[in-house]
């Protein structure tokens, strides 16, 4: 899997793919003008959202520049009202949402000459699925979600088929760090998909958490945060969460054998060192339904002006990645 | 706005309009004053029913009908729309067609000016869509200025910048210009769109209302020159909550007089009959149909409602304070001569049972001097009974038949709620004892209490 042609090849066949950005500037912006370019040579239909608050121009932590998109005509995508009244191409307008978010309306537009425009699409994910879906009914062939920093939300598989994950020295200039950080995302997006028989079950359950009981579910809490589990009646016991995971939730699961099940890795809100302790105590983690990487891109730059050896970090994160990963400051040899 | 507190706020809360302009119509609903007001209320009510069988397909027309009002405020001032606005005026009367093209022949007040002509100075493509560009037919130099454009953002020459530049500007600008057209022609039709917006807020509202009707069963009542008539009247709110518990509400039906003084027990329903009044009234003054068959109700200038002493502690008064402010409004219309309907719930109950009489006779004979006025006291004063020229009615109570028949029930069961006139024969009903003891009020309690009314307690 090692030095992939172009990254748009590595999306084929997926019609969602959100790119995640492990910190700011990671470089997710400059995977997505690398992704646009691409498919706009190829003749592909693309729709373009974003989720979180991006519309800035400016970084405004380091206030280096922020890349904006550059759209080829004919692209679609949805952005807020203030966002479309600053781009510099024209544009039709498709539909108007009201998602109400502090920019505005979001408008859904297609751009008729190329130009430049800032995202800010909706974050609420029955809003991301329904833009998504009217993306869909025009016809886009790809629908690319640019995700807000380390929010994991849009990744999650109800929306994407693929995601891209963005890393880089601007998450820690220390490559040991660096690495470590990158493996723990990378390991909580490539969690496994509990077995299809006990998974069938669990689908239909809702609000709280359940346990298993000789594959039969009972519900033994309402709410995951406010719940103490006798050890006894834990240990070596599946338990499904509708809901979030977060560490003291899953340290007070810790026992062995215990198989702690969620929706999605986008549910999970633990720390590397809880998962840790909570493995080492015997437990798993699996989720309901498994999310897709399709690629890991580094930016070995560092808003503050440092810069990683690529070369380096590429091949310390290929020991442990499977997935293809890419240097998104390098040319693509074609 | 302000309502009588007689539970209106429960059935305005029901009424549940779709588009920001009904729901506007809603917030202006206003106590009416003049019949025809409420005639023109009730016949368009009439006029939707009669649509029934494509309310839903409006509805899903108005659901994608946007509120431009505030587009057409920026257009009224003379600003240049922008596209998103364009785009927000081409949508609205794209669907306006669709809706005016639903609702074929209509009544008049539910016809929506004919938008085609905006919608073409919007459509130059004759796309038929409700997406907006400028497109290049909207000014002769811009298909060539874009087409220069396109071709130089895609090849690779050298100083290619400073005339890409000059003409994304040159585009900008005619863009700019051709908005500018666009908003002018539009602000000579700015007036259609405006009657447009309020016909929409109409038949949204008109729809709201026509499905409180179906869910509440409510009918049309007929305004009479003077006689208060209605039959089994009941009150949408008290009647859920009961329904919830599985009991029922028991109908009111009733011809009221100009004066009329309502007796009964404790726990028969008094208080919730003269609010049921007082809802019937407001409903019917706000052009809404009402919870009872066949009511015929004159229209008032305004209507008094006393129900006692929670709305004056809201008010930060006394309740006997309340009380008076009340009379003292109530004694001001009868003075002047404009029209009322005074409801009183026990009046005189806050003082003592001297004087407190007194002021239910005064009251009652005072009110009743304007013709125009119509009064309903409830009272739990004997005295009562010696009020000149009153009607009596009387809720008839516990049904002692039945208190012998079966023990043991809540005693919800034994009170019969029927409202009935009252003949010259019958007595005062004291049944305070009574309804204790089925509520289950300490035997030795009550037995002491029977002593004092024998040894004579006044």
């Amino acid at each position: 899997m090692k030095s992939p042609t172009s990254i748009s090849l590595l999306t084929e066949k997926l019609r969602v793919v959100s790119i995640i950005g492990l910190e700011k500037n990671t470089g997710k912006t400059v995977v997505l003008n690398k992704l646009l370019k691409e498919f706009g040579e190829k003749g592909i239909t693309v729709g373009l959202t974003s989720t979180g608050l991006e519309g800035e121009r400016r970084d405004q932590i380091y206030l280096n520049e922020k890349p904006e998109i550059s759209l080829k005509r004919g692209t679609y995508f949805a952005t807020s009202e203030k966002d479309f009244r600053n781009r510099q191409f024209s544009a039709t307008v498709i539909d108007l949402k009201d998602y109400r978010s502090p920019l505005g309306k979001t408008v859904f537009a297609r751009a008729e000459t190329d130009g430049k425009v800032i995202l800010s699409g909706p974050s609420i994910l029955q809003y991301l699925l329904e833009a998504v879906s009217i993306m869909k009914s025009y016809g886009c062939e790809r629908i690319l979600i640019d995700g807000s920093t380390s929010r994991m939300s849009p990744g999650t598989p109800l929306v994407s088929d693929g995601i891209i994950l963005a890393t880089g020295a601007a998450l820690s200039m220390n490559m040991e760090e660096l690495c470590r950080k990158t493996f723990f995302a990378v390991k909580l997006i490539s969690l496994k998909a509990t077995e299809p028989k006990l998974l069938s079950r669990m689908l239909s359950l809702k609000d709280g958490v359940w346990i298993e009981n000789g594959g039969r579910f009972e519900k033994i809490s309402s709410s995951a945060l406010t719940t103490s589990y006798p050890r006894a009646r834990i240990a070596g016991k599946t338990i499904f969460i509708d809901g979030s995971l977060t560490s003291s939730v899953l340290l007070s699961l810790s026992e062995r054998g215990t198989r702690v099940v969620v929706k999605d890795f986008s549910r999970i809100f633990v720390d590397e060192r809880s998962l840790m302790n909570y493995e080492r105590a015997g437990g798993r983690l699996e989720v309901l339904h498994p999310a897709n990487l399709i690629a890991v891109t580094v930016n070995p730059f560092s808003p503050t002006g440092f810069k990683i050896h690529s070369r380096e970090l590429i091949r310390a994160l290929e020991k442990k990645i499977d997935v293809p990963i890419v240097d998104v400051m390098e040319e693509i040899p074609k | 706005m302000k309502y009588l507190d007689c539970g209106f706020e429960y059935i305005v809360s029901l009424i549940d309009p779709f588009t920001p302009m009904g729901r506007e119509q809603l917030r202006n609903l206003n106590f009416m004053t003049s019949a025809n007001e409420i005639i023109e209320s009730h016949q368009r009510q009439l006029d939707m029913a009669e649509k029934e069988g494509k309310v839903a397909s409006f509805k899903l027309i108005l659901s994608k009908i946007r509120d431009i009002r505030g587009t057409l405020s920026n257009l009224s001032s003379a600003n240049v729309l922008d596209d998103i606005e364009l785009f927000e005026v081409k949508s609205f009367t794209y669907w306006c067609g669709k809706l005016r093209e639903k609702l074929g022949r209509c009544a008049s007040w539910m016809e929506l000016p004919d938008l085609s002509v905006v919608f073409s100075i919007l459509d130059p493509d004759n796309s038929g869509t409700e997406s907006f560009h400028i497109s290049d037919n909207c000014d002769d130099s811009l298909s060539v200025i874009r087409k220069e454009i396109h071709r130089l953002q895609r090849i690779e020459v050298e100083d290619k910048e400073s005339e890409l530049n000059q003409l994304l500007q040159e585009n900008f600008e005619i863009e700019n210009r051709v908005r500018a057209r666009l908003s002018k022609r539009l602000l000579e039709n700015c007036e259609a769109l405006d009657a447009a917006t309020k016909v929409i807020g109409n038949i949204d509202f008109t729809i709201a209302l026509t499905e409180l009707n179906r869910k509440l069963g409510l009918e049309k009542p007929d305004i009479s020159s003077g006689e208060y008539e209605f039959r089994d009247l009941v009150n949408p709110e008290i009647s859920r909550n009961l329904n919830l518990r599985g009991r029922e509400f028991q109908p009111f039906s009733a011809k009221l007089g100009r004066k009329v003084v309502i007796i009964g027990g404790n726990m028969t329903g008094k208080s919730v009959l003269l609010r049921t009044v007082a809802l019937l009234q407001t409903m019917f003054q706000h052009g809404l149909f009402v919870p009872a068959r066949n009511a015929l109700i004159p229209v008032y200038d305004t209507v008094i409602y006393f129900s006692g002493d929670k709305q004056s502690f809201v008010d930060g008064l006394s309740s006997f304070a309340g009380e008076i402010e009340h009379l003292k409004m109530a004694i001001e219309i009868v003075d002047s001569d404009t029209s009322g309907l005074f409801l009183f719930d026990e009046i005189g109950r806050s003082t003592n049972p001297v004087e407190g009489p007194a002021f239910l006779m005064a009251s009652a004979e005072y009110l009743h001097r304007n013709e125009k006025c119509r009064s309903v006291f409830t009272s739990h004063y004997e005295e009562a009974l010696g009020i000149e020229g009153a009607q009596m009615f009387i809720i008839k109570g516990v049904d002692h038949e039945k208190v012998i028949k079966e023990k043991g029930r809540d005693v919800s069961y034994y009170v019969d709620h029927s409202l009935v006139e009252m003949g010259s024969t019958e007595s005062f009903p004291k049944e305070a004892i009574t309804i204790a003891r089925l509520m289950g009020l300490d035997r030795e309690f009550i037995q002491l209490i029977k002593r004092k009314m024998e040894g004579g307690c006044e």
